[in-house]
């Protein structure tokens, strides 16, 4: 198992024009690990 | 879906451990871009980046032990319709030139035609990045050509046609770190905020 010796996140939080937040959580990554993972998309109201 | 320190990121941090200091500015600017790609090491720009770079909020956090993650927030607002496919970390709120090619570039040829050509340094040499390749202006007639070295910043030559109208993106500042993602459509008025984080392990 490969060990990075830094792990980079791109964290995301989309907030609509109406206040409306989405939370895409990491977008993007150095390791294949969570990216794209937008099934657990959570919606507030805020 | 893929994010890398570029090049002359790897090399600054490789010259911090050896003693010789970190050359580089702070890196806390994020910038964003619509233009498809992979994102490469040896990138100097974004694709297609747009809008105006968002200073961000930079601090020290601890994930594991004390003090092992870098931290920057921003947030972006989109000023009309987009769908954002990479961001970057720059150490400027500088604008990049952003040009088109009027004419295909072919693999083997050193001199391209762009739009957009007083947007550019008026001194040379300059590198310019075209999809995936980094190239070094040397020199342009003042209108509309410019002369280049392919291949530069150790990227690698395109082997195939890049067609007209593909965008041709000068650097601005130094870009620390740079991640593509699958499309986030906003419209206009619509924001992300990003936080960026570099954890040592």
């Amino acid at each position: 198992m490969e060990h990075l010796p830094f792990r980079i996140k791109v964290d995301a939080v989309i907030i609509r024009a109406n206040g409306v937040r989405e939370n895409l959580g990491t977008i993007s990554s150095n390791t294949t690990e969570n990216d794209n993972d937008h099934s657990t998309n959570e919606q507030d109201q805020k | 879906m893929i994010t890398l320190l570029t090049s002359k990121t790897r090399s600054s941090l490789v010259n911090t451990i050896v003693g010789s200091g970190y050359p580089l500015n702070k890196p806390q600017y994020i910038a964003w871009g619509t233009g498809s790609g992979t994102v490469n090491a040896t990138d100097i720009a974004l694709f297609n980046p747009i809008q105006i770079p968002v200073s961000g909020t930079v601090s020290t956090k601890t994930t594991v032990t004390s003090g092992d993650t870098y931290l920057c927030s921003a947030t972006l607002t989109a000023s009309g319709a987009y769908s954002i496919t990479n961001v970057g970390l720059f150490d400027t709120g500088y604008v990049p030139a952003v040009g088109t090619l009027t004419r295909q570039i072919n693999p083997t040829d050193t001199t391209i035609q762009v739009s957009g050509y007083n947007l550019f340094p008026s001194s040379f040499p300059f590198n310019i990045q075209v999809t995936s390749e980094v190239m070094t202006v040397t020199s342009g007639n003042g209108t509309n050509t410019y002369n280049v070295i392919r291949g530069a910043n150790g990227s690698s030559i395109v082997t195939t046609i890049i067609p007209s109208l593909t965008p041709v993106v000068g650097q601005a500042g130094y870009m620390f770190l740079k991640s593509s993602f699958p499309g986030i459509g906003l419209q206009s008025g619509d924001s992300i905020q990003f936080n960026i984080s570099v954890q040592f392990i």
